[in-house]
């Protein structure tokens, strides 16, 4: 079982949006994916909840349960577990990032952003220095601040995913509808960035690189194909 | 590979709490239920739709619009109006619905 973990001190930089879309994209590789939500404003149970019965499982657990929440996880079946925390949450950060196997940083190319990175970086020193990728999100279509931030980010040490999401409405008509991109706009921009971003997850966890065919109800994947 | 559903019941075991939805996994809700939930979450009257967005100049929008105010009527109201009189063109059926009246 392989555990990705999303820490960021600062809020609204689509820490929860990035993890249910790749758990979504998971499952369309077989994966038997649960994401963990620590956040105490339950964005991904809200999903959950709008989602019905599809997969992946969503879980909230309280902080001092996490280990306990992994265990049965693992010892069920699950392959991936996603870990969404909520900005300015130490305790959730630090546990998140303990027994993270990558930890993805969401960032969103501004200044407010990077001025809360060091302490997010400092926090997943402390937790172990996991590995770590910084990934550049809700990255506004001109301009070139992405760029300035990925150097920046590069210069402070810190490696950077060389996929970035945009900023792109279709991320919020998915929440809203209880579905991944690639569920919701198979074909779009969005859900093209994430699977990228998952394939390059993949090769830093070693997870399925191959795509399965879909069921006909269209979430539970069954069917692995070349 | 274990289903979902115990996957489910045993994190619930750990002492997780799982959305109401996903409780109900193991005994797998109807699927009108969960249409239902996901129709609360968007304004009435775009329930059962989807959007269609359409790019044109300023000019456009602004003569539409003004026209919309002119006649007293929505403007999803004109753009269908207008999007049956291609459909009747083209012999197809007259499927956008019309608005009432502002």
């Amino acid at each position: 079982m392989k555990i990705l973990s999303f820490v960021c001190q600062k809020g609204g930089t689509s820490k929860t949006t990035t993890a249910i879309n790749l758990a979504v994209e998971a499952l369309s590789y077989g994966l038997e994916v649960v994401v963990i939500d620590l956040d105490p404003q339950v964005s991904a149970c809200d999903w959950k909840d709008i989602r019905g019965d599809a997969s992946p499982v969503v879980a909230a657990t309280p902080v001092p349960h996490l280990e306990r929440t992994l265990k049965a996880a693992e010892e069920n079946g699950a392959e991936l577990v996603i870990i969404d925390t909520a900005g300015r949450t130490n305790d959730a950060a630090s546990a998140a990032a303990r027994v993270a196997d990558l930890i993805f940083v969401p960032v969103q190319p501004s200044l407010i952003d990077l001025k809360t990175v060091g302490a997010t970086l400092e926090i997943i020193r402390l937790a172990g220095a996991k590995p770590t990728r910084a990934l550049l999100a809700r990255v506004k279509a001109t301009g070139s601040r992405h760029e300035d931030t990925t150097a920046w980010l590069e210069a402070q040490g810190v490696e950077v995913c060389p996929i970035t999401l945009g900023e792109r409405v279709t991320y919020q008509d998915a929440y809203a509808q209880g579905l991944g991109v690639s569920e919701a706009e198979p074909s779009g921009k969005a859900a093209r960035e994430i699977q990228e971003v998952y394939k390059y997850i993949s090769m830093l966890l070693g997870l399925p690189t191959t795509r399965i065919v879909n069921n006909e109800e269209g979430r539970s994947p069954r069917k692995r194909v070349a | 590979m274990k289903k979902a559903g115990a996957l489910a019941s045993a994190l619930r075991s750990s002492g997780a709490t799982l959305p109401a939805a996903a409780a109900e996994c193991v005994a797998s809700p109807p699927k009108a239920e969960e249409a239902a939930t996901t129709a609360k979450t968007l304004q009435p009257s775009r329930r059962e739709t989807k959007a269609i967005t359409v790019h044109f100049p300023e000019e456009v929008r602004r003569q539409l619009k003004a026209l919309a105010g002119e006649q007293g009527r929505h403007v999803d109201d004109m753009v269908a109006e207008a999007l049956n009189l291609l459909f009747v063109k083209y012999r197809r059926a007259e499927v956008a619905p019309r608005k009432v009246t502002k």
